[in-house]
Order: C-alpha cells, then structure tokens, then sequence
C-alpha cells in the first residue's frame, strides 16, 4: 500500500471520529464533549500513526471468537506449527496479545499494508465484528 | 570424501554459530532499544505495542529481518531493526522467547 492510500484511510479515520463527536456533542453538554472530543482525536492520531487503517473498533466477544476462530486454530492453536510457503518459520503465538495489536494486523493483512499470502486470504473473508470476536478470543488469558 | 568432511565441518561451525544466542546481550539489547514500547520483558503495557514475551524465536528473528529488508514495513520498527546484526537479532529474539507471556490456545 502506498502512502497516499494510507493518508487517505487515516483521514477518513479521523472523519469518522469526527462524526461520532458531532453527534456527541448535539446529545450532551459542550463542554463534556469537548474533553472527551480532544482526548478521542488524539487517541485517533496515535492509532493513525501507529496501526493506520484500524477502524473504530467494536466490542469482541471471546465466545464467538473461539467459534470464529476455527480457521485460524489449523496453525495457531498447535505447538511449534511452522509456515510451509514462501518462508519456513514458526507461526506467531497469539495467547495473550493485546486484542487491538491482532486487529491491527488482521486489517493489514486485509488491506495489503502488511504481506503474507494465507494471511492475506484469511483475513480477506473477516468483517470488521469478526476480527473483533476473533481478536477478543486470542487476547484473554485462559488457555 | 575428503572435501565432504571439509564442507560438513564447514556447515556445522555455520549452524553453530547461528545457534549460539547470547541471552545477556540480548537483555542489554532489549534494554537498550525494545523496552521503551515492548516492556523490558517484552510484557508491553500499552496495547498499541504487541507484546513479544514468550513470542518463538522464530517468529521474532523472521519479523526483524522482514523490517530489515522492507518485507514487512513499519516507519517505527524499521529504523529500530536497521542496526541490529545478525547476532544481535540471534541475542534479542532468544531474550524475548524465554521470558514468561505468550501461549499457544489449546482449545479446538
């Protein structure tokens, strides 16, 4: 992805935080909105820097994402299971990271920022409510 | 046969010198470098950072090569991978494996 399409996306990421802002603002006092507004926008700039292309996240649920998860427990839910193509390593462990990193590169994957082709095809099939759930299920702590 | 005793040799000096992670110059590494966004354990307080404890080492030196080359692009972590050397990418990738974090789900 080149960098005027990530500008773009950061934009429109902005946009839409903007968006929510405004109707914030019609539905409370100015001035709350304003603290929140500032704090929101910069928690949006920090995302944009930083994992460009997230959108807003929704609130995963672990238990759908278990089910969810189906396709990616073939090689992340097995000890020491190795890529066969076009590089041989270890898939990454997912137990415990933070929801929002695994987000953050399912949407990479999805939007060709990031390049790997099974990963690339995965994450092409999830929508936003499934990378969520799915994120969600990898994050929490039980085993 | 000679010449292959020769080549073998060869190989597993390579093989062993790829092997040989220094688990203390990683942690001077790490301290150095990762530990202001990953944790000096690689346990990452903030979520805008992927935790790297207990990641494999694999996975660790593949990614940090990948930033290297450009394979994988980050502004961030490709000026922070650019001068780590083969040892020190050895070093940090076994420091962050063994330290306590990340899991495999077991569940089907």
């Amino acid at each position: 992805m080149n960098k005027s399409a990530l500008l773009n996306l950061f934009f429109f990421g902005l946009l839409l935080t903007s968006g929510s802002l405004f109707a914030a603002e019609q539905s409370s006092e100015a001035t709350e909105a304003d603290s929140s507004g500032s704090s929101k926008i910069e928690a949006a700039k920090r995302q944009g820097e930083i994992h460009a292309g997230t959108p807003e996240l929704a609130p995963g649920n672990p238990v759908v994402g278990k089910q969810k998860a189906f396709m990616c427990k073939g090689c992340h839910n097995k000890i020491g299971y190795k890529t066969a193509y076009p590089k041989v390593y270890e898939v990454p462990r997912l137990g415990g990271q933070h929801a929002e990193y695994i987000s953050s590169a399912l949407y990479q994957y999805k939007n060709g920022e990031r390049q790997f082709t099974t990963m690339q095809n995965m994450a092409a099939a999830l929508s936003d409510q499934d990378i969520a759930d799915i994120a969600a299920y990898y994050s929490t702590a039980e085993h | 046969m000679k010449q292959f005793i020769i080549v073998a040799g060869m190989l597993s000096l390579v093989a062993g010198q790829a092997l040989a992670a220094d688990m203390e110059a990683g942690k001077a590494k790490v301290t150095e470098i990762c530990s202001a966004c990953h944790g000096m354990d690689g346990n990452s307080p903030s979520h805008d950072f992927p935790k790297l404890a207990g990641q494999n080492e694999d996975y660790i030196r593949n990614a940090l090569r990948a930033y290297q080359t450009g394979a994988r692009k980050n502004p961030i972590m490709a000026s922070m991978a650019e001068p780590l050397s083969k040892q020190d990418i050895e070093n940090v990738a076994a420091y962050f494996s063994s330290q306590k974090g990340l899991f495999v789900k077991r569940d089907n």
